[in-house]
């Protein structure tokens, strides 16, 4: 009987920083998942988490992105890692993203912060699968200041995708909105026929979920990533449910009406 | 040829089997019955609910998964060759053990799971069954001063193999069912209640006396919420571990305490009974007797379908 719990190790072989929050993670080898999916990384003696891969499917590489949490022993200690060093990961776990939702409507990715590590795969993989999608677009709240990678990640996707971005605490090199990440969807129009898909913390997805909702959304058009409530990742510990849901196995990407 | 066991054997068969195999028998101490496989206990036999149930067997309350030296090796490195037996397990926990093992050995297939229940035999006691989900290699009903031994599983004959402690039965097997409280009978109408109740006052009302202890969830033979942690260890031959450890409906992502109940509610009668047929609940009552606020799940619940009943009626007006 396979071991459901047991996990393989996997190479880092390059760091990046994104932010002073995020850096992204370079594992070997890569491998085959389908966007939406997630996995369970681990570091013996620091715990488990979940994390949704920031590349789309590869043989040769399999990238995260990790945010800076200090409240988290785990997350400390991997934003930590260096080039060389080893982690632990099992999966993929989970239901991929059906991309056949999108076809011929807009796709509007609301994130903050971290919860960008949750969707990246997802954007790319929207035009990198050529889906049928209308038009990109990402409103997104970042709150630590942003590196060259970063930058250069934006604005490679620009021409994909309309990026608007924001941010409370901007520093002086910042050139995007000024504001919340609410003051940005009421400056900006979302547009019509949009399926959303938001990621972030937990208090963030009731606020702009109302407000979506009270933007006239329908709550069969937005969708909620959950893959930070997981735990065992194989559906029986029965710490992520909503309802009849569980993120790890009907997710983790779940529609709000569903929940 | 059907076989009984007198009473008065009861001991001296447990003594029996305790000489050839490993077997768990219920004892009373300080009020409480709990599980030993001491001997030099046997005499103190007394069959009855124990404060813990079965599934402490099975989905220990703290289990090492992994030792890790570098290599992420699972523990148990091997399975448990000898087998083993339970003895006297209440038909409640039968039942409970029974919708257990459908949700870890085939629908979740636990790795850790099949690993303990392998080898593993039961020997249930008393005076009734259930219909349905019942699955015991033997069973001892209690019939007058004698026991009924209904060998449940022909692979497990060798459990009646002692001549001279067992009689040949001369009463027909007569099933004596459970008979269900009618709160918990109509388990598709309590899970509509449930769902529709989530604005009650009820709730609100029970994070008044609850504690959120999880008391309820350790106690329960069909919560089976678990943490997975890592732990250090100055030991020489391992220094980290990775442990699943028991936990509560309440620890999930809810942050109010009445969303907390709710959703202890919710798993046991509409998540469960979606996903597997049954309720959550074999009516044990460990809940409410070791709750140390004294709440009283069959009060709530008959709450929540008065309220339901007013509901309905309103609306057909």
């Amino acid at each position: 009987m396979i071991n459901q719990y047991q996990s393989k190790k996997s190479k880092i072989t390059s760091i990046q920083s994104m932010t002073t929050d995020m850096r992204l993670i370079t594992l070997v080898p890569g491998d085959n998942f389908s966007p939406g999916q997630f996995y369970i990384l681990n570091i013996p003696g620091f715990g488990e988490t979940s994390l949704s891969p920031a590349s789309t499917p590869s043989k040769t590489k399999l990238q995260f992105l990790i945010p800076k949490q200090s409240d988290n022993n785990l997350l400390q200690k991997m934003f930590s890692l260096k080039k060389g060093d080893d982690i632990y990961l099992r999966g993929p776990y989970g239901k991929g993203f059906n991309f056949e939702l999108l076809k011929n409507k807009n796709v509007a990715f609301i994130a903050q912060e971290h919860g960008l590590s949750s969707i990246k795969c997802l954007i790319d993989s929207c035009y990198k699968q050529h889906v049928q999608y209308r038009q990109l677009q990402l409103f997104y709240e970042l709150d630590s200041q942003m590196d060259i990678n970063f930058q250069k990640y934006l604005d490679t996707r620009k021409k994909h995708i309309e990026i608007l971005i924001t941010s409370t605490h901007p520093d002086k090199s910042f050139t995007g909105n000024t504001g919340s990440l609410s003051d940005l969807i009421n400056k900006n129009t979302i547009l019509k026929n949009s399926i959303i898909i938001l990621s972030g913390p937990s208090n963030m997805y009731k606020k702009i979920s109302q407000k979506l909702l009270l933007l006239g959304i329908s709550k069969d058009d937005i969708y909620l990533q959950l893959d930070h409530e997981i735990h065992c990742g194989v559906g029986s510990c029965n710490y992520c449910t909503y309802q009849t849901k569980r993120p790890c196995q009907d997710g983790p990407i779940l529609k709000l009406s569903e929940i | 040829m059907n076989k009984c066991l007198p009473y008065s054997n009861l001991k001296l068969y447990l003594k029996k089997l305790s000489s050839n195999f490993l077997v768990y028998f219920p004892v009373k101490t300080q009020n409480e019955i709990f599980f030993t496989a001491d001997k030099n206990l046997i005499d103190k036999l007394y069959p009855g609910l124990p404060q813990t149930p079965p599934k402490s067997f099975f989905l220990p309350s703290h289990e090492n998964i992994f030792y890790d030296n570098h290599a992420n090796i699972p523990n148990p490195k091997k399975t448990a060759n000898k087998p083993t037996i339970i003895f006297a397990l209440h038909p409640l926990d039968i039942h409970a053990l029974t919708i257990l093992d459908k949700l870890f050995l085939k629908k979740y297939k636990d790795f850790y799971y099949s690993h303990h229940r392998k080898h593993v035999y039961i020997i249930g006691l008393g005076s009734y069954t259930f219909d349905t989900d019942f699955n015991c290699d033997l069973f001892l009903q209690e019939n007058g001063d004698t026991y009924e031994a209904i060998l449940a599983n022909k692979k497990a004959d060798f459990l009646l193999d002692y001549d001279n402690i067992f009689t040949k039965s001369v009463f027909d097997e007569k099933k004596q069912y459970k008979k269900i409280d009618p709160i918990l009978a109509d388990p598709e109408k309590l899970a509509l209640a449930i769902k529709k109740s989530y604005r009650s006052s009820i709730w609100d009302d029970l994070a008044q006396p609850d504690l959120g202890c999880g008391i309820c969830s350790y106690t329960c033979p069909l919560s089976y919420s678990f943490d997975i942690k890592d732990n250090f260890s100055f030991n020489k031959s391992h220094h980290t571990s990775r442990s699943r450890i028991w936990s509560s409906c309440y620890n999930n992502h809810s942050d109010k305490l009445r969303d907390k109940i709710y959703h202890w509610y919710y798993q046991k009668f509409v998540q469960f009974y979606t996903e597997t047929g049954h309720i959550g609940c074999i009516d044990c009552g460990r809940c409410v007797k070791y709750c140390p606020a004294k709440i009283n799940f069959k009060y709530v619940l008959k709450t929540i379908l008065n309220e339901y009943d007013k509901s309905i009626s309103k609306q057909k007006k």
